[in-house]
């Protein structure tokens, strides 16, 4: 036997190096080293390296002496690793290379690269998602190498797809290599049997406390193991990877060479790897906690690798009997076992592809599938999925719905930003109306604090907190808000579980669980769209008042809603009278967004009127011609004919995938839920052909009514107790608005700027309601300003589209001779005549605003403009004086000719005034 | 074994005549080194050939196991990305691309799409939907893999390595 010194060993050399427990590094690491043989040949038993997920999630759920094994396994390995590491720091420092053989300084260096490898093999031959993903990179690596490379890569990790050649340098070549190393170098062929002894109970309870895992591939963050985070963070730097190559072998030759540089050298060189270990072992904290997903950088606390570690010691310490496991199938799902369908295997209800025998429970509930204890199960498990903050995890993972996840973050109906950009404008806390804005940032300013009670809990990522269906009250709850659905008998389920939870699994009935299907009815969007303009309501034909529940006595003509609120019978859209639903309208890549950041509601819409209502040839696209999820939604909806052409929705390309053109050539549309077909009826000749008209928009004469507030007041109670709806907790101080007047009236209207194409600027015709016209004490909210003594006085209309849709349009004077249309509010508009002039007057019939001498239900002043805090949006402003006389002219020639006549009719097909005749008698301005 | 047989007889030679300096013809006139260590870098260097039987049994191994897998994608593959296993499908109203989904900075497998994007797990690299990188840390775009479509059913076969 030689040993690695020249000169023999005395006694005291041993005193030399660190110790822990009076034991050296070195004879730590070996017999960590032995612990990790010796439990590798006990793992090697459940072990199947053929099916290496299945083996060892089978073995996870079932064999609690095979976890004994890959616990000790997995820790005396990691102890091996560090000590090795902590032994060579040690003999670096004391200049041991200095002593030793040539040929023995030689194969420990080489030792260095094996170490890794071992330790690198037993990760991937577990084969899991980041095993896949870490064979691909170091297999390509090592194919950079040059003239070798590809030999050398297919020689130690073999084939994609096949672990055979790993497992046996795993468990043979590599260990036995080592092993000849270590007897080479040590100071005996056996490691100290006290220090085994010592070892195994704190590898045991270590192993118990910390399990090592299995990374199914649910979770969209790939990372290798610890040791090579930080080369997972360098090679993340570097777009010629070969420099890791180079760089490696640098080390390794700087390292062989050590005992033959001058003292001198050899400090610099030691100095030089004891910088790059500490810089190295810092990207190793870099690449554990701050990055995540796609190798973003997150703060750690955000970092799901990191805070969505479970501390569950003992968890796999469960016991099943061996009659039970033969009896009861536990099913293979994404390529692995699913312990939750062992207890859970007779749950139904779900929609075909969602059903737990393809996608298991853990794809969306998360917890842990590899245990058969109920308790560690349930850990971290999310009871009601599908909430935006953990969609990422739970709807989102990979391979589901991870793109939607990323666009849902980005709608409007997530960023509130509209919302939340016009009330801060509103309360003066901001002048700009363009920037995006998110309602789950929002701070405490009083506009913040306005939205917090009154307004914040209608957004996407609210958290649905309660089982149940989605109902008028239901706010939030990331994709449960559209597409959760229960049953009757998930319902029935659903009391019998609140009941008795244990009946879940106990009760010999099926359990039924609710559904996440793309059925989505009115009633899904009826919670927050009942509010502000309230289009839900609109659209049915309802409207809302001042009255209480205990008001109502003709209960036919009115509708007492969930939150108490009563409305009364208006006239409904006529694509609801159709039996059309919101979805039919709005497709998926509107409601979801397109992953695009919108300022406001009406940029993230896409559909027009004139999408389904058009003369001539529509563009179409076959089913081939449309994107991934349009083509998904017309398989499952069965929509799918053979060549079909499917209308377009021009704003954005996609397909209105209800929609096409018959085999008469006649556009049609199924509705989404009843399927029902419905002729697309081709607009009227006047709302194409007449110039007079040409920039009016669909609504602004087919709008029968929109709801409008008079005379709103807001005020704060700063002693009064109210809900913060965002951080859903009581809070000190309450903003409470009191309408006075609720009306259901055709729209004022406006001017709507947008740009074409080209960038030239169109101007349309569009529908305005009151948006926020509302006063605030100043004392309220803190401000200086020393305008407008103690009251900050708001008259800003808003754009709608008011749902409220009529075949039959407006009448001409119901715009060119109405008060409200022109935005002067009500009151009497009286054409009078003076001989050979004509005269417009206005007699308003609300009160004028002390603020701003308006009428209260006002947006101009009569034959006036304004210039600034006149509308929720830029981009919009009332009729000019010149627009308002141009209305009136015509409102005056109506006074004495019927629509309907001639030179009405010519009028509006021409966009000129015919010739006058001389009893006409035109307004003198 | 090969090893051994050489090794062996110049060992024992080399014994013999122990400290006794022989010139090196192929090190010129001012190295000198022993029989000894002439004969063991002659062992050395007759050991090359071993190196290129592994060389040539990794080389077969590689052919053996590079097997052609056919991928077949229907003919109404939707416009935008989809992805098929090892293959990614990038469509629009031109022309039909098809990539490997092997990112181009060291191999792994590509599986999603953000923001239209392919977006690589490891590293963090992203692809615009027309194979081009977006973001490092690659630096080629994907590879464009060749392809068939069948005329009469419309539906397309690409022939990838596994």
């Amino acid at each position: 036997m030689k040993y690695w010194y020249k000169k023999s060993k005395s006694e005291d050399t041993n005193e030399r190096y660190a110790k822990v427990f009076n034991f050296t590094y070195g004879q730590i690491s070996f017999a960590a080293f032995l612990i990790a043989a010796i439990s590798g040949v006990f793992l090697a038993i459940p072990f199947d390296i053929k099916n290496p997920v299945d083996s060892l999630s089978y073995m996870l759920l079932t064999n609690p002496g095979g976890v004994f094994f890959r616990n000790i396994h997995y820790w005396s390995a990691q102890l091996f690793l560090i000590f090795s590491i902590l032994h060579i720091y040690d003999h670096l420092k004391k200049s041991t290379e200095k002593e030793i053989k040539e040929g023995v300084w030689l194969r420990l260096t080489f030792s260095l690269i094996v170490i890794f490898f071992v330790m690198l093999s037993g990760f991937i031959i577990k084969a899991d998602a980041d095993s896949i993903q870490a064979k691909r990179i170091i297999t390509s690596l090592i194919d950079l190498i040059p003239l070798i490379g590809k030999e050398l890569s297919v020689s130690l990790f073999g084939p994609a797809n096949n672990y055979q050649i790993l497992y046996v340098h795993h468990i043979a070549t590599a260990t036995i290599f080592l092993l000849l190393i270590i007897i080479e170098h040590a100071k005996s062929i056996w490691p100290k049997l006290r220090l085994v002894l010592y070892l195994l109970p704190i590898l045991i309870f270590v192993g118990y406390l910390f399990p090592p895992g299995l990374h199914d591939g649910l979770n969209p963050i790939i990372k290798g193991p610890w040791y090579f985070l930080g080369l997972q963070e360098i090679l993340h730097w570097l777009s010629y990877p070969s420099i890791i190559i180079f760089l490696i072998v640098l080390y390794i030759l700087a390292i062989a060479f050590l005992p033959k540089y001058s003292i001198k050298w050899s400090l610099i060189t030691k100095r030089i790897i004891l910088v790059s270990f500490i810089v190295y072992s810092v990207l190793i904290i870099v690449g554990y906690y701050f990055r995540g997903e796609d190798w973003k950088l997150v703060w750690p606390w955000n970092n799901p690798a990191v805070t969505n570690f479970q501390f569950e010691p003992f968890d796999n310490l469960q016991s099943v009997s061996d009659n039970e496991l033969e009896s009861k199938n536990i099913p293979v799902v994404l390529g692995r076992r699913e312990g939750c369908l062992f207890c859970h295997s007779n749950t139904k209800g779900f929609s075909p592809a969602h059903n737990p025998e393809a996608i298991g429970c853990v794809s969306c509930h998360s917890g842990n599938p590899f245990t058969l204890n109920k308790t560690y199960a349930h850990k971290g498990m999310f009871l009601i999925p599908g909430n935006l903050d953990e969609a990422k995890i739970t709807c989102g993972t990979a391979n589901c719905h991870s793109e939607i996840v990323d666009r849902i973050d980005k709608t409007i109906m997530t960023t509130l930003s509209g919302i939340v950009s016009v009330d801060r404008y509103a309360f003066g806390e901001t002048k700009e109306l363009n920037k995006i804005h998110f309602i789950s940032q929002i701070g405490s300013s009083p506009a913040d604090s306005h939205l917090r009670n009154l307004c914040a809990s209608c957004h996407l990522g609210g958290k649905k907190t309660a089982l149940g269906p989605i109902t008028q009250l239901s706010r939030g709850g990331g994709c449960n808000a559209c597409h959760l659905n229960y049953s009757d008998s998930a319902l029935t389920s659903l009391s019998e579980y609140i009941k008795n939870p244990s009946t879940i699994t106990a009760s010999a009935n099926s359990f039924v669980h609710p559904s996440l299907s793309i059925k989505i009815t009115n009633t899904h969007c009826f919670g927050c769209h009942s509010r502000s303009g309230r289009i839900s309501t609109n659209y049915e034909g309802w409207h809302d008042t001042l009255l209480q529940p205990e008001d109502v006595k003709d209960s036919s003509n009115y509708r007492l809603l969930d939150d108490g609120r009563v409305f009364v019978k208006a006239q409904e859209d006529i694509h609801h009278a159709k039996g059309m639903e919101c979805i039919d309208c709005h497709t998926s890549h509107e409601v979801m967004g397109d992953g695009k950041y919108y300022k406001h509601e009406e940029d993230q819409e896409k559909v027009s009127c004139t999408d389904c209502h058009f003369n001539g040839k529509p563009e179409t696209k076959t089913i081939s011609e449309v994107d991934q999820e349009s083509q998904r939604i017309i398989f499952l909806r069965n929509f799918e004919q053979k060549d079909r052409k499917f209308l377009v929705v021009k704003k954005s390309g996609y397909p209105l995938i209800n929609t096409y053109i018959n085999e008469k050539g006649k556009p049609e549309l199924i509705t989404k839920n009843k399927n029902e077909t419905l002729p697309l009826i081709p607009p009227a000749l006047i709302c194409t052909e007449g110039k007079g008209h040409q920039n009016l928009s669909c609504n602004s004469c087919h709008t029968s009514w929109s709801p409008q507030c008079i005379g709103c007041h807001t005020q704060y109670e700063p002693n009064e107790s109210s809900f913060d709806l965002l951080a859903r907790k009581d809070v000190k101080g309450k903003w409470a608005e009191t309408p006075s007047d609720y009306l259901a009236e055709p729209p004022t209207l406006g001017i709507r700027i947008t740009k074409d194409k080209n960038g030239k600027e169109i101007e349309t015709v569009e529908t305005f309601i009151p948006g926020m016209v509302l006063t605030i004490q100043k004392k309220d909210i803190n401000s200086n300003s020393s305008s407008d003594k103690n009251i900050i006085f708001r008259r800003l209309f808003a754009p709608t589209f008011s749902h409220t849709i009529t075949k039959q349009s407006r009448t001409c004077v119901s715009c060119h001779n109405d008060p409200v249309a022109l935005g002067y509010g009500r009151g009497k508009l009286l054409y009078a005549k003076y001989g050979s002039y004509g005269k417009w007057t206005f007699t308003p019939q609300y009160p004028l605003s002390k603020y701003d001498n308006l009428p209260e239900d006002a947006w101009i002043g009569f034959l006036q403009t304004r210039k600034s805090y006149f509308a929720t949006r830029t981009n919009v402003r009332p009729f000019s004086i010149q627009e308002q006389k141009n209305i009136l002219t015509v409102g005056a020639c109506l006074t004495c000719h019927k629509p309907e006549s001639k030179p009405m009719n010519q009028y509006l097909n021409t966009g000129k005034m015919p010739a006058v005749s001389p009893k006409c008698i035109l307004p003198k301005w | 074994m090969q090893h051994n047989t050489i090794n062996k007889p110049e060992n024992s030679k080399a014994e013999k005549v122990r400290e006794e300096p022989v010139k090196d013809i192929s090190l010129g006139q001012n190295k000198k080194i022993s029989r000894k260590q002439f004969f063991q870098r002659i062992g050395l260097i007759s050991l090359l050939p071993l190196a290129g039987i592994w060389f040539s049994t990794a080389e077969r191994t590689k052919i053996r196991e590079r097997q052609l897998k056919t991928i077949n994608i229907p003919s109404n593959v939707p416009f935008g990305v989809s992805f098929f296993g090892s293959v990614i499908v990038s469509k629009n109203d031109e022309h039909t691309n098809i990539f490997s989904a092997k990112c181009t900075h060291l191999g792994c497998m590509i599986n999603k799409s953000e923001d239209g994007a392919l977006v690589c797990p490891c590293h963090g690299s992203r692809f615009s939907a027309n194979g081009k990188v977006i973001k490092g840390p690659a630096d080629k775009s994907l590879e464009k893999l060749p392809y068939k479509t069948n005329p009469r059913t419309g539906e397309i076969t690409v022939e990838v390595l596994v």
